[in-house]
């Protein structure tokens, strides 16, 4: 019987943009299958949920996502940074930056 | 000599829409002036700050504002509709405006003015409220805090969010309060960051004369920590670094409950219930008024 990871269930989050973007279903589910498969589904660390911030171009493609990794055990938010392209495939993966 | 208007100096934020992003520094002048002339300077109810949304027609042009006028001593937001020319010139008022809510990016928790709230002395809330012991805390204090005699709010969950929590943080409140996750940077809200980019771009007595703790991990570290103190908290306290779900809610629980109760110092309380409640030593910080809660300077 396969192992399930412990991450395999964590909620994603897209939270809406504060340039009034909006996201199609179709979108929404690239943003979480990216941040499960390239995020949690690789981490040891148990996480209880994920928030993710879209960034945007100023021709309103996508950017990078921002992700607040809440941790499960600890009260810590990991953010990591993914860059993208316009169809949300990763380019590069930028762990923990401060967001400040 | 010429006395100054109560909301001379209110701030007016033109909020990005679906329709325009961003708006040119002689558009959002037009817009600060049409609120501060037709709704702000009339005014005797001193206000906070004001966002406004642009609602353009169908031929793209602006049809109208939509302000909503955050009052500076209760949660209330009066909502203004003002039509207008498509050079921005004010053409009839609406006052309160009940449509469109949710067009409103980080509406405030209470918007549409009725019977104004007093004002809040402490404001606890927590994002997570699915973590039992993260809401459990924050119930725990409220109660305390309103059996000493003090106004409190609590915020839970989606309440939780970056314009309630700039909103009470801007208050002047006697205390704060947040469970939840945090980074070197900021804290995690329901709906986005808490960053220190917001506290270092605020007026240096914001946040005066609050007591803040931030339950949350390494938040007592720069650029966060410096930045709280800068926008003016009497006290600041938060994790260093990790902190546990679970026994930093004890600690946290311990510290308010002794400081809201009994005339004991604030450092002291937060090293003892450290000692008492959490597995490590140093875990936590505290800077800033470390003596006795009351009376509040």
């Amino acid at each position: 019987m396969k192992d399930r990871h412990v991450n395999e269930n964590v909620e994603i989050v897209v939270l809406p943009s504060a340039a009034g973007h909006i996201y199609s279903a179709a979108d929404r589910r690239k943003i979480q299958r990216l941040i499960r498969d390239k995020l949690l589904l690789t981490s040891k660390e148990p996480y209880h949920k994920v928030q993710v911030e879209v960034k945007h171009r100023t021709n309103g493609s996508p950017e990078s996502l921002v992700a607040s990794m809440l941790r499960a055990h600890t009260y810590t938010a990991d953010i990591v940074k993914v860059n993208v392209d316009s169809d949300y495939n990763v380019q590069s993966i930028e762990p923990s930056p401060t967001k400040g | 000599m010429k006395e100054k208007h109560v909301n001379e100096n209110v701030k007016v934020v033109v909020l990005p829409t679906a329709v325009r992003a961003t708006y040119a520094a002689r558009e959002s002048g037009k817009i600060q002036r049409a609120v501060m002339d037709k709704l702000l300077l009339p005014s005797k109810e001193p206000y906070h700050k004001v966002h406004v949304v642009v609602k353009y027609g169908p031929d793209g042009k602006p049809e109208a504002l939509v302000a909503y006028m955050l009052r500076a001593h209760t949660y209330t937001a009066d909502v203004v509709k003002m039509s207008i020319d498509d050079t921005y010139k004010v053409l009839s008022i609406e006052m309160s405006y009940a449509g469109d809510e949710e067009e409103y990016p980080g509406a405030p928790l209470t918007r549409v003015s009725g019977k104004p709230k007093p004002a809040p002395d402490m404001v606890f809330g927590t994002p997570v409220p699915e973590i039992p012991t993260a809401k459990a805390g924050i119930d725990y204090v409220c109660k305390v805090a309103a059996s000493a005699g003090y106004k409190v709010v609590k915020l839970l969950g989606k309440d939780a969010n970056l314009a309630n929590y700039r909103h009470a943080l801007s208050g002047h409140l006697k205390a704060f309060g947040n469970i939840g996750h945090g980074y070197t940077g900021g804290i995690v809200l329901s709906d986005g960051n808490l960053t220190s980019q917001w506290f270092s771009t605020q007026a240096k007595k914001t946040l005066w004369p609050e007591v803040i703790y931030f339950n949350s991990c390494q938040v007592f570290n720069p650029p966060l920590q410096p930045s709280i103190m800068k926008a003016g908290a009497r006290t600041f306290a938060g994790g260093k670094v990790n902190l546990l779900i679970g026994s930093s809610e004890e600690v946290f629980k311990c510290f308010w409950s002794k400081v809201l109760k009994a005339p004991v110092k604030m450092g002291v309380t937060l090293r003892t219930c450290e000692k008492q409640k959490y597995p490590v030593p140093n875990a936590h910080g505290i800077c800033g008024d470390l003596g006795k809660f009351l009376p509040i300077p």
